[in-house]
């Protein structure tokens, strides 16, 4: 792969930020993957508080469903890191353009299913700003690298589910792979922080 | 009984405060012949005064104008009159005429985040929204994300203020505001920045005081109020013996890291001391909170 220093100097001389702002933008976006990352666990277990059983016992841990139009973030470990900065890049943003509306339509659901949970409900549309504003970010971070993005996602969870489990069961899904993803950016964009340095 | 002969033009101006303005009252050709009436009868009134004559013009048969030089000068209504049948002097048409300034640029534009809670931040922008316009004027408070304009946020009852609620660190900001009326449009300065540098955070709370085997010192602990995840924070103690007004700080180089406890030093054996501390961005952007509640404690006795 294309040694990263060369890809940033010749990326950041094209772009108008220089190497010291792209290093800057960088450790700015390492540091909202660990608010992220904070925030989503405690989304997580706000969201299986409020959906009662079997959602808040113990030992519930259905197995990962895929969500429509959000990629899981189950690139094995090596391959992930096999991967370029830039294609990590891309996927990221590519999972974070889709979770704002995935998040939006856990939101409504919730609305419905459970309309007194305030804080449920202010952490669902914070976790979907925080995807927004990370997108960006990423994709700041990628245009001063000079990779190109994936193109703008058109995702949300669909019609109405047949049943409130169903709606549960799918929200559920998308608050677990907010969270997945979110350990997914913290780790490549701790590697990047490593990569360029202020 | 005059029918409505005629009107103005423009109808409801909205004049700049000093700017020279011209009207128009155009006659209606059907009252010409029924009330014998002629550009040159009408007689321009502010209120109920007669504006002089140098002031009109016959522009034709049906027209006459009047212009005025400093619109300072005007009032509301500025009607158009005629003396119809030689002595009667009736209305022919009336206008309001509101006088005003367009927006200045406004000045010093600056944003806080105040923390409220654990989890709740509000951003407040501050500005000077220039003189007086004596016209209703719209400032709206403009945000955008390099790749995302956000909502626009309307102050409330004020115009040099406004609140913003959902805050998000980690992502640069750019702010502006914007002032508009009927005369025109002006933008300030834009500001950038990253809302995790204008913090204000809340005091550290639940200080808690202990002494120790050692007479001199005291334990100080307590809880830091906005998450680590967000900022590492650095903080300012002060204490004083618990019958005096005269503060005494610790040396802010020695508490210039993010911690929960300090233990202070150098004290009089046996005496009471009240401790207060507060508390900021670990890298010195932002704001220091309020000075904590105070807490007092007592260094045990020497031996």
């Amino acid at each position: 792969p294309v040694d990263h220093a060369n890809l940033l100097s010749s990326a950041s001389s094209s772009s108008s930020l220089s190497q010291q702002e792209v290093a800057t933008k960088i450790k700015q976006t390492h540091r909202l993957t660990v608010l992220l990352k904070h925030c989503s666990e405690q989304l997580l277990a706000e969201y299986v508080r409020h959906q009662g059983e079997p959602f808040s016992s113990p030992d519930f841990q259905p197995p990962a469903v895929a969500v429509p139009g959000l990629p899981s973030p189950s690139v094995p470990p090596e391959p992930w890191q096999a991967l370029s900065d830039g294609k990590r890049l891309w996927h990221l943003v590519a999972a974070y353009t889709t979770l704002p509306g995935l998040l939006g339509s856990v939101l409504r659901q919730q609305a419905e299913l459970n309309p007194l949970a305030s804080e449920l409900h202010r952490q669902l549309e914070a976790a979907a700003r925080q995807c927004r504003g990370l997108a960006g970010n990423l994709e700041g971070i990628m245009g001063a690298l000079g990779v190109p993005g994936p193109p703008p996602p058109s995702s949300s969870l669909g019609g109405p589910p047949p049943s409130a489990f169903l709606a549960k069961m799918s929200g559920y899904h998308v608050c677990r792979l907010h969270r997945d993803w979110a350990m997914r950016s913290h780790e490549a964009l701790g590697l990047l922080r490593t990569k360029y340095p202020l | 009984l005059v029918q409505s002969c005629g009107y103005i033009i423009p109808e409801s101006p909205v004049l700049t405060l000093g700017s020279n303005f011209t009207a128009l009252c155009i006659l209606n050709e059907s009252c010409l012949d029924f009330g014998n009436i002629r550009a040159n009868q009408i007689i321009w009134k502010i209120k109920n005064s007669v504006v002089p004559k140098e002031q009109y013009r016959v522009i034709n048969r049906t027209v006459s104008s009047v212009t005025f030089s400093d619109t300072s000068t005007l009032a509301t209504p500025l009607t158009c009159n005629v003396l119809a049948d030689g002595q009667i002097e009736q209305n022919i048409y009336g206008i309001a005429v509101t006088l005003g300034l367009p927006p200045e640029k406004p000045e010093n534009l600056s944003c806080i985040v105040h923390q409220m809670s654990k989890t709740k931040f509000i951003m407040t922008c501050t500005w000077n929204p220039g003189r007086d316009t004596f016209l209703a004027t719209d400032f709206r408070l403009k945000s955008q994300w390099p790749l995302e304009t956000l909502p626009d946020c309307e102050p409330r009852g004020v115009n040099n203020s406004c609140d913003i609620f959902n805050v998000q660190f980690f992502v640069n900001l750019e702010v502006w505001v914007e002032a508009k009326n009927a005369l025109g449009k002006a933008e300030s300065e834009h500001i950038d920045f990253d809302p995790v540098d204008i913090v204000k955070p809340l005091p550290p709370h639940n200080l808690a005081v202990n002494s120790r085997e050692l007479p001199t010192v005291l334990k100080l602990s307590w809880e830091n109020q906005i998450t680590v995840v967000v900022m590492e924070l650095k903080f300012n103690i002060r204490y004083r013996i618990s019958d005096s007004s005269d503060w005494m700080e610790v040396p802010p180089e020695d508490t210039a890291s993010h911690r929960t406890s300090f233990t202070v030093q150098s004290l009089k054996p046996y005496t009471k001391y009240v401790f207060s501390l507060r508390c900021m961005k670990k890298n010195g952007l932002g704001y220091w909170s309020d000075w904590s509640e105070e807490k007092s404690g007592v260094t045990s006795e020497a031996k």
